[in-house]
């Protein structure tokens, strides 16, 4: 397990979509890097792909029909919307950035 | 005494048998909060309107007229609902938390809702974007975290019973620290529709009361199958208020030494070690086992909480509620601008979560962490085939003082005893157990299988019984003059 610099926490906080800022790339750096520290101590266990198909709760995958149902009202779910447009919320151009 | 220092029960009596009205009763409740929450902050939001326009129209039920606080990260219809963060400050959800409803059809009256640490990341409700809270039982020290505000609401009586959430111990480790009793119940007791996510194969709804009768009497309103969390257990719940009764003869109790040779208070231990004693006098069976996959409990945690929040709180986008960046001159840069608003500790855990989910890392962390929970799952259930429960310090501390630690990380650490539960979706209970030298409350906490809460209660109201332990009510800064 390896440690992490300045440039993979800009990285990360792209994927993560969150602007961070000059300051704050030290200090998030060096706080990753005092957990990684820690987490080292799962190195002991093997890894191999024995979990990948195994559910952790006794439940299981839960499924239910696919039935038409209310839910809730448009008005409602727009209601705390920054900016709306008719029965739409309203975001800045997805295209040509 | 005012009515607030009263159990649950017991002004259920007086409700029924006439002699207070419900309206008396959050009378002296809000009178309460007058004096004290300057000191104690339990409180983002006080709905004293909602509460007085609720009794008007008349309540029923097995809570009728019963003030009940509730965690700011459960959402309540019309009620701000902020998680203490600065993305939610102005949230008013459109709709109520499954719990909310439950707790509405049986006639409580919702009293206020509760600080916490941004998003319930934290162990001390310092993390607040608004505020710190503060212990009612010294206010020189924290309350805990980061149901911190429910348990401090609790503790001072001002409010009879509260909600938290509990993912890692935030249930657990304020209630110990405060001196109550908080429950965390198995994952998939009580409906998590209308919590705000923060880990969701580890989050669930608990209960903070005076004693562990209002538990029992608080869990029979809350468990039950919802069809709005699929994750919630379809089947029949008992009434947990038949378990109060005081038996331990021919309980087998484990002692996981793991949980007592850590680096820890020792007046904790002692403290935990006397209960444990009065236990086995009463005629519980106890002995001591190992439990060694605990040594990986807070690492793996920490890395299936913080991925499974990075996932989450990508829905706090600015889209369709919450903080918007207004003048972005594109949809990225609205994302990355409004989700600059989180504080410090929850970006720290939305990268750190988005850096093990990230390719080439996901099998050197997120799978090690799984198959380390799943370990100690199935070493934990070896266990209850031969003990009923498990017992252990509630946390390695009590309280500490406001601003005594200032990493947040090592703050994480007060989980190692918590931890388990979350990750194995076991019971678990802290109830108090003492006090330190300091006077301040150790908690001790009691765990049983899959949907056995039932057995915690029996066994938590038996060593309520025998320690004789009562809730002596707010005392403020001076508290360690006074004797609890």
């Amino acid at each position: 397990m390896s440690m992490i610099n300045n440039k993979d926490i800009e990285y990360i906080a792209g994927l993560a979509r969150l602007d961070i800022g000059e300051r704050d790339i030290q200090l998030f750096t060096r706080k990753l890097n005092t957990i990684l520290e820690y987490v080292k101590i799962l190195d002991e266990i093997e890894k191999d792909e024995s979990l990948l198909s195994a559910s952790l709760f006794p439940a299981g995958n839960v499924f239910r029909e696919d039935e038409l149902k209310p839910s809730m009202d448009s008005e409602k779910a727009l209601s705390s919307a920054a900016e709306r447009e008719g029965k739409f919320f309203r975001v800045p151009g997805v295209m040509g950035e | 005494m005012g009515l607030y220092n009263y159990t649950i029960h017991q002004l259920q009596e007086l409700i029924a048998g006439k002699e207070v009205t419900a309206k008396e009763l959050l009378d002296s409740f809000l009178e309460n909060i007058e004096n004290v929450e300057e000191e104690v902050k339990a409180y983002i939001t006080i709905t004293e309107g909602e509460a007085r326009s609720r009794i008007e129209q008349g309540l029923q039920g097995k809570l009728a007229g019963i003030p009940i606080a509730v965690k700011d990260n459960i959402s309540t219809e019309g009620i701000k609902t902020t998680c203490a963060s600065r993305i939610l400050e102005d949230y008013v959800p459109p709709f109520d938390a499954t719990v909310i409803r439950r707790l509405k059809e049986e006639g409580a009256v919702i009293i206020g809702k509760n600080n916490l640490d941004e998003f319930a990341m934290g162990s001390s409700t310092e993390n607040s974007a608004f505020f710190p809270t503060r212990n009612p039982r010294n206010t020189d020290y924290v309350p805990g975290g980061s149901s911190g505000g429910s348990a401090a609401a609790v503790a001072a009586g001002e409010a009879a019973g509260a909600l938290g959430s509990d993912t890692g111990g935030s249930v657990r480790q304020p209630a110990s620290f405060c001196g109550i009793v908080g429950l965390k119940p198995t994952y998939g007791s009580i409906s998590r529709y209308g919590l705000a996510a923060f880990a969701s194969s580890l989050d669930q709804i608990g209960i903070f009361s005076r004693d562990v009768e209002d538990t029992a009497i608080l869990l029979n309103v809350l468990t039950g199958y919802d069809p709005l969390d699929s994750t919630s257990a379809k089947l029949q719940h008992p009434d947990y208020t038949d378990f109060l009764k005081d038996e331990l003869e021919g309980m087998k109790i484990a002692l996981p030494e793991e949980y007592f040779s850590v680096d820890m208070d020792p007046e904790v231990r002692e403290c935990v070690i006397t209960a444990v004693r009065k236990l086995e006098e009463a005629g519980a069976e106890i002995e001591e086992v190992r439990l060694s996959g605990l040594k990986y409990a807070l690492a793996a945690y920490y890395i299936i909480s913080s991925a499974e929040a990075s996932s989450n709180l990508a829905r706090y986008d600015g889209v369709r509620y919450g903080y918007r960046f207004s003048n972005a001159r594109g949809i990225n840069e609205m994302y990355e601008k409004s989700r600059k608003e989180f504080g410090d500790e929850v970006k720290r855990r939305i990268l750190f979560g988005t850096y093990v989910l990230s390719s080439g890392k996901y099998e050197d962390y997120y799978l090690k962490a799984q198959k380390a929970r799943k370990q100690l799952t199935e070493e934990i259930q070896n266990l209850f085939r031969e003990y009923h429960l498990l017992v252990s310090p509630a946390t390695p501390t009590t309280a500490f003082k406001l601003g005594a630690v200032k990493d947040p990380f090592e703050m994480d650490q007060t989980g190692i005893f918590t931890v388990a539960a979350n990750l194995s979706g076991i019971p678990a209970i802290s109830i108090p157990c003492g006090v330190d030298s300091r006077n301040l409350p150790v908690g001790i906490q009691i765990m049983g299988p899959h949907f056995q809460e039932g057995r915690l209660i029996q066994a938590a109201y038996s060593l309520e019984n025998i320690l004789g332990f009562k809730d002596p009510g707010y005392c403020g800064r001076y508290c360690h003059e006074q004797k609890l």
